[in-house]
C-alpha cells in the first residue's frame, strides 16, 4: 500500500480546550483534491493551518511525508495593503525560506516569472501589489505558494468574493496547475457548485460538531448533509454532466446556492 | 575639515553665528551630540519602517515611556544609595550615562518587549489594553519619581524630552556599536523579517519559525529605543521611529527605496534640526521632531494631489 502524504490519526485541533474539532483520523493520498467545506466558525481554516504546521494539534498524531514541502496560498484579505511591495517581491517570498540566509539569485527571480506567467499574471509583475484587482492578488498569491515548488497545493478560500466569472478562471487554473505540477490539492472553499465537480474527496465541517465527516465529494454531498449542515433546503441535481447545488424551490436553471 | 570653509554655501552655513558663537566654532562640543542625533536618526527610521508596516507604532511609544521608567528609577536608586556621599561630575556622569542608566533602561525595554512579542490569548485582556497600560503606568511612575528626586529632575527632564546635547564619547561610541550590531542583525534577518512582518501565517507553513523572529525583532525595537533614549531623549527617538518612515511610506511604492529614502529623511532631519537649534537657540528634542516632520510635506502634497486625480 502507497503511504500517504499526510496522515492525521485522531488530532484534536483549535486554541485551547475545549477543542474546535476532535477525532479526526484520515489520510490524503498523492495527488488527490480533497475540498474542506462548512459554514463560517466551523474550523476549516484552523484544521487547515494546523496541516500546515501553523497550528499545533492539542492532541494525536499529525504524519506528514518526509521533506513535504507545502504551498499555502491565504485568504488574500490577510494581507495588509500598506505594504509597499510588487507582485515580484511576493511572489519572490516564496523563495526566501529555500535561501536561509542567502541573497536571492537570478534563478530564483525567473522561477518567480516563470510562475507569474503560468498564473497569468506576468504583465503586473513590477505593478505594487496592494494596486491589484481581487483576482490579480489571488493569482499573484498562487504563483508565490508555486514558487516553493510544493507537492501539496493549500488554498484557503481561494475564490472568495468574486463574481461567477472570477471563481470559474481561478477554478480552472487549480485544475490546470495541479494537472502540470501533479501535486495534491487542498481547497477550503464556500463554492459548493465548484466543489462537488472537481474536489473527489471532501470534509465537511459542522459549527457546534466537534467530528469531522469526509468521504467522496459525490456521495458525501446529499440533500440530507446539507441541511444538516447549512440549515437550508438545498439540493444536488446531474445538468449536463455537471452536479449543481440549488435551492429545492427553485427550477434546474434557477438561482444556485 | 577646514576645507569645508571654502565651500561657499558651506562657509555660510558654518559660520553662522548665534549667542556670540559661530557654529564652526562650537562644533569641537556639539561634535557628539550630533553624531548621536545621526546614529539615531538612521537606525530609528530604519525600524521605523517596520513599526509602520507591522502597525506596532505604539508598542514603540510604550518601550519610550518604559525606557524612561527604567532611567527614572536608576536615578532614584542613584540618589539614595550616595545620600551623604560627595560624588565627582565626572564620577556622575560616568555612572549616569555608561552604566546604570542603560542598563535599567535595557532591562525595561527588553522586558517589555518579551511581553509584548508574545502570543496572546485576547479573551480578557487585548494586546491594545496592555500597551495602554505599559505606555500609561510608566509615564505616571516617572512623574511621580521626578516629584521625589527633585536634585536630579533636570537632568531626567533632558533625557526624557530630549536636550541632552552633550554626549560622552564613551556613551556615543556604545550608541555607534550598537546601532552597526542592531542593522547588521536586520541586513542579515531582512528576508526573515520582511516575510514574517508581511503574511506571518504563510512564513509559518513555509518553515520559518515566525515567533522567534518576531521576538527577536521586538528585541532589536527595544535595544534600539532603550540605548537611544539614554543618549538623546524619548521625544526626538519616538519622532524617528514615526516621521521618516512614514513620509517615505508616503512617497514610495518600493520597499527597498522606503528603507533607503526613510535613512536619508532621517538623517537630513537630524543634521537640519540640529543646526536650527543651536541657530535659534530652540530646545534640541522639538526641533528635531519639528525638522523631522518637515519631510512629511512632500508626501503629503503628493497623496492630496492623488486624491484629487481619484
Amino acid at each position: 500500500m502507497i503511504s500517504p502524504q499526510i496522515e492525521l490519526v485522531d488530532l484534536a485541533i483549535g486554541y485551547g480546550h475545549p477543542p474546535l474539532l476532535e477525532g479526526i483520523s484520515l489520510s490524503i493520498q498523492r495527488g488527490e483534491f480533497w475540498g474542506i467545506v462548512g459554514p463560517n466558525g466551523a474550523g476549516k481554516s484552523t484544521l487547515v493551518k494546523t496541516i500546515l504546521g501553523i497550528l499545533k494539534p492539542l492532541q494525536g498524531r499529525l504524519r506528514k511525508e518526509e521533506a513535504l514541502s507545502l504551498g499555502y496560498v491565504p485568504q488574500r484579505s490577510a494581507l495588509d495593503d500598506i505594504f509597499p511591495v510588487t507582485a515580484l517581491d511576493v511572489v519572490l517570498m516564496g523563495r526566501y525560506p529555500a535561501r536561509g540566509l542567502k541573497r536571492i539569485r537570478s534563478e530564483d527571480r525567473d522561477l518567480a516569472h516563470k510562475y507569474l506567467e503560468k498564473v497569468g499574471t506576468s504583465h503586473v509583475a513590477h505593478k505594487p501589489f496592494r494596486s491589484l484587482s481581487g483576482g490579480q492578488k489571488q493569482r499573484v498569491l498562487m504563483a508565490r505558494a508555486l514558487a516553493l515548488e510544493p507537492d501539496i497545493l493549500v488554498l484557503d478560500e481561494p475564490m472568495d468574493g468574486m463574481d461567477i466569472a472570477g471563481e470559474m478562471s481561478i477554478m480552472e487554473l487549480i485544475l490546470k496547475l495541479r494537472e502540470e505540477l501533479r501535486c495534491t490539492v487542498l481547497m477550503v472553499t464556500h463554492s459548493l457548485h465548484l466543489v462537488v465537480n472537481y474536489a473527489e474527496n471532501l470534509i465537511i465541517l459542522r459549527p457546534g460538531n466537534r467530528r469531522i465527516e469526509f468521504g467522496q465529494a459525490r456521495q458525501l454531498l446529499t440533500q440530507d448533509k446539507l441541511r444538516e449542515v447549512y440549515g437550508l433546503d438545498l439540493e444536488v441535481r446531474s445538468w449536463q454532466g455537471l452536479s449543481r447545488v440549488l435551492t429545492q424551490e427553485s427550477p434546474a436553471t434557477g438561482e444556485e446556492a | 575639515m577646514e576645507y569645508l570653509l571654502h565651500i561657499p554655501l558651506m562657509k555660510e552655513i558654518l559660520l553662522a553665528e548665534s549667542n556670540g558663537m559661530t557654529f564652526w566654532e562650537a562644533l569641537p562640543i556639539l561634535r557628539n551630540g550630533i553624531l548621536a542625533c545621526l546614529g539615531v536618526a538612521i537606525l530609528c527610521s530604519f525600524l521605523g519602517v517596520y513599526v509602520i508596516l507591522k502597525r506596532i507604532v505604539f508598542v514603540s511609544a510604550a518601550l519610550s515611556q518604559i525606557s524612561s521608567l527604567g532611567i527614572a528609577i536608576s536615578f532614584l536608586l542613584n540618589n539614595w544609595m550616595t545620600v551623604g556621599r560627595e560624588i565627582s561630575l565626572e564620577q556622575a556622569k560616568s555612572e549616569r550615562f555608561l552604566t546604570l542608566h542603560s542598563l535599567w533602561a535595557l532591562l525595561f525595554a527588553c522586558m517589555a518587549a518579551s511581553l509584548l512579542a508574545a502570543r496572546l490569548r485576547e479573551h480578557r485582556l487585548t494586546r491594545e489594553s496592555l500597551l495602554g497600560i505599559l505606555y500609561a503606568v510608566p509615564a505616571g511612575l516617572v512623574l511621580l519619581i521626578l516629584d521625589r528626586t527633585t536634585k536630579d529632575a533636570h537632568e531626567i527632564e533632558n533625557v526624557l524630552f530630549g536636550n541632552a546635547v552633550f554626549v560622552s564619547t564613551p556613551q556615543l561610541l556604545f550608541l555607534i556599536l550598537t546601532a552597526l550590531g542592531l542593522l547588521g542583525l536586520h541586513g542579515l534577518f531582512y528576508k526573515q523579517f520582511i516575510f514574517t512582518a508581511f503574511d506571518p501565517d504563510t512564513a509559518r507553513a513555509a518553515g520559518l519559525k515566525t515567533q522567534k523572529f518576531n521576538q527577536l525583532f521586538f528585541l532589536t525595537l527595544a535595544i534600539a529605543v532603550s540605548v537611544s533614549i539614554t543618549s538623546i531623549g524619548a521625544l526626538p527617538v519616538f519622532s524617528y521611529m514615526i516621521l521618516p518612515a512614514a513620509s517615505a511610506l508616503l512617497l514610495f511604492n518600493r520597499l527597498h527605496t522606503t528603507f533607503v529614502v526613510a535613512e536619508v529623511f532621517g538623517f537630513c532631519s537630524a543634521l537640519i534640526g540640529f543646526y536650527v537649534s543651536f541657530l535659534f537657540s530652540l530646545p534640541t528634542g522639538p526641533t528635531l521632531l519639528a525638522s523631522a516632520a518637515l519631510f512629511l510635506i512632500p508626501g503629503l502634497v503628493l497623496a492630496a494631489l492623488r486624491g484629487a486625480g481619484n
